[in-house]
């Protein structure tokens, strides 16, 4: 272990106050990923090289304007996606309602959600995290 | 229902309705068309609309302050001068009894009179037109002959066809269109009343009078 | 233009209404629901009274010729096209040839029971005496006069329009509910033959739930419940009327005048229901129950200013979102 690593903790708390996503502290030998996701900051190990490529970094969606977050259109009684849920790029992942409007929470590309992190209904300011993404393979619409 | 001086009342926030005191008369549709021009002319009303004996005020916009327009009806309908019966003569050929009015035996029923009596009372009068509604291009005609008055059906019938001439309550009025009505159709006949493309597209003006004539009587 | 693959009975294109020509005995006409439609209009940044189709019994299906802008709104009738499902209440872009299938309202959180196409520009039919609304009873205006069948080709404005798509509008119908005791209600003005009733008939008007019958439809809402009586029987001389007014025939159960009404009767009227709740009874399923309250003169304006902001408010923020280049699918 090198001395880069020796400051895991520190690193954690430094990072959940920003609203940077994913650190990566890359070594010959290992990898510390450290996954910034709502307040929480999960720290994972991987070893070797090759795992990276296997799993690219998470994504956060944010919110283009302040609003109330719906998780689902005010007509339909089903959330619009649900966690482990796959997606293609510009699927409406959820909503925000500015007074009457509604204006889409867009995926910026294929994956699957790893997180809803706005309850709906509640209001959040412009950029707040609203969805965790994994990317993925774009497959055919 | 007949009252000693003019009521006005309201059609919910779309619109007020004027009605003048006393029995229908003619002299009376006069003044009601001279107040439908004045008030018409008034930027807060959207459509002076005569009927009989009453006026209906359409809003551009329902005003806060409602008393200012129902001071300005009742103000006008003393002040203003009658308009005088103007207008050209029709006369329109009827088929009377028969398919063509299968109420007649309602009227016979209700009046005590017969067929031959009852045709002989409606298409006696010169009618005026009191003012045109109910559906485009009708006419609701002034001068009926109170012997013949038949209330109104207790249903309504769902089609009578275009020319149906019928008799409702103390008035009598022709068709323009197939449709639905609840007045007791006597007769009919093949006028064309209405037609879009034509300017202006209805026949028949308030003050334009109408003689029914009698072509057939069917017994 | 698009097409017409099938159509229900009595769907029928209309804007907000043909104002102008009662002197003539021609009635409104217009919307049931002139919420929904104004509401589709500016989610497509047309005016809020251009011509869309009204479309009262489903299924309907119709095919876009080109691509077109468009916005199905009122009742949530499970929107799609060709296959996919697609959100109702928003501004959709579909490619030529795509075909838009509209099925049976769900019950939702919201009753309802008409729905709205619009059409970026609107429904391009000839205006008749300066409206585009179908004048069924005169056989004028709208699509040669009549309801639309399949095989109908109804005109559309050729592109170059400045709507966008991919946002929507919240109805107005979550945002703005009235009910009495859990029931959809509208508010009611007495009307001049309300004294003319029994005080037990005064009763039943505002305390008791009104069925909309099967007899119900653009020209008027036969209801069932308790019968009114007058009186006296009441004999009245022929004066205009207005969508909204509930008369009272002989058998004593209510009809309440709507769109397509003759613009002038005879029989007695107990109260007329506030344009500003005429949109909730254009909607109001046929089977379900209203209840009539009682309001001022005051309260009647209130409500219809408060229907004026909303639609003000939508436009406002419509066409703040797509003049910041705003979203497009």
């Amino acid at each position: 272990m090198t001395d880069a690593f020796d400051h895991v903790d520190q690193l954690c708390a430094w990072l959940a106050r920003t609203d940077i996503g994913l650190l990566e502290l890359k070594s010959p030998s290992q990898t510390l990923r450290l996954l910034h996701e709502g307040t929480a900051v999960a720290v994972q190990t991987v070893d070797g090289a090759e795992a990276i490529r296997q799993q690219p970094p998470a994504l956060i969606v944010r919110a283009s304007a302040p609003g109330a977050f719906l998780c689902r259109h005010p007509l339909r009684e089903r959330a619009t996606i649900a966690t482990g849920e796959e997606f293609h790029a510009g699927d409406p992942l959820g909503f925000l309602q500015v007074g009457p409007l509604l204006l889409p929470v867009l995926a910026p590309l294929a994956g699957t959600v790893t997180d809803v992190l706005a309850r709906h209904g509640t209001i959040v300011g412009y950029g707040a995290p609203l969805f965790a993404l994994q990317p993925g393979i774009d497959k055919e619409p | 229902m007949i009252s000693e001086r003019p009521r006005i009342s309201l059609l919910g926030t779309t619109a007020l309705l004027f009605d003048a005191p006393g029995e229908t008369t003619l002299e009376t549709q006069c003044r009601i068309w001279a107040l439908a021009n004045e008030m018409g002319r008034l930027p807060g009303v959207q459509e002076a609309v005569p009927g009989m004996n009453n006026l209906m005020i359409t809003f551009v916009e329902p005003p806060r302050r409602l008393h200012e327009i129902q001071d300005r009806l009742v103000e006008l309908w003393t002040s203003v001068e009658p308009l005088p019966v103007q207008g050209r003569c029709f006369d329109l050929s009827v088929t009377y009894g028969g398919e063509g009015g299968p109420h007649m035996a309602d009227v016979v029923t209700h009046t005590g009179m017969s067929v031959d009596e009852i045709v002989a009372i409606h298409s006696a009068p010169i009618y005026t037109v009191y003012a045109l509604g109910s559906h485009p291009g009708y006419c609701y005609l002034g001068g009926m002959d109170l012997r013949i008055a038949t209330p109104r059906r207790q249903i309504p019938v769902l089609r009578i066809p275009c020319g149906a001439v019928s008799i409702g309550g103390d008035q009598t009025g022709v068709s323009a269109s197939e449709g639905p009505s609840g007045w007791n159709t006597i007769g009919s006949t093949d006028v064309v009343f209405f037609d879009v493309a034509r300017t202006p597209p209805a026949l028949f003006r308030p003050g334009d009078r109408v003689r029914f004539k009698v072509e057939r009587v069917v017994r | 233009m698009i097409e017409v693959l099938s159509a229900g009975a009595l769907a029928t294109v209309q804007d907000l209404g043909r104002t102008g020509s009662l002197n003539l005995g021609v009635g409104w006409s217009g919307a049931m629901d002139p919420l929904a439609l104004a509401a589709g209009n500016i989610l497509l940044r047309n005016d809020e009274n251009a011509a869309g189709i009204e479309i009262p019994v489903f299924p309907f299906r119709v095919r876009f010729a080109r691509s077109t802008v468009f916005a199905v709104t009122g009742a949530d009738c499970a929107p799609r096209l060709d296959d996919r499902p697609i959100l109702p209440w928003w501004a959709q872009c579909a490619e030529a040839g795509q075909v838009l299938s509209l099925a049976v309202p769900k019950k939702a959180n919201w009753q309802a029971s008409r729905a709205y196409l619009c059409i970026a520009g609107g429904i391009d039919v000839p205006l008749v005496l300066g409206s585009r609304s179908t004048q069924l009873r005169g056989a004028f205006g709208g699509h040669q006069g009549r309801p639309l069948h399949e095989g109908d080709v109804v005109p559309i404005p050729g592109p170059g329009r400045q709507a966008r798509s991919g946002f929507g509008l919240i109805p107005p119908g979550l945002v703005l509910p009235f009910e009495a005791d859990g029931v959809p209600a509208v508010r009611v003005l007495p009307a001049a033959e309300y004294e003319c009733f029994t005080p037990a008939s005064h009763d039943a008007l505002w305390s008791t739930p009104w069925k909309i019958t099967p007899q119900s439809n653009r020209y008027g809402y036969r209801l069932a419940g308790s019968e009114l009586k007058p009186v006296r029987p009441l004999e009245l001389r022929s004066h205009g009327i207005v969508p909204g007014v509930i008369q009272v025939p002989h058998g004593g159960q209510p009809i309440i005048q709507m769109r397509d009404a003759q613009p002038s009767g005879g029989y007695p009227k107990i109260g007329t229901v506030v344009e500003a709740d005429l949109w909730r009874l254009g909607q109001a399923p046929i089977g379900s129950h209203v209840r009539f309250v009682r309001c001022s003169w005051d309260q009647a304006l209130d409500a219809l200013a408060e229907t004026r902001r909303w639609v003000a408010n939508a436009r406002r923020l419509v066409e703040l979102h797509c003049s910041h280049g705003g979203s497009d699918d």
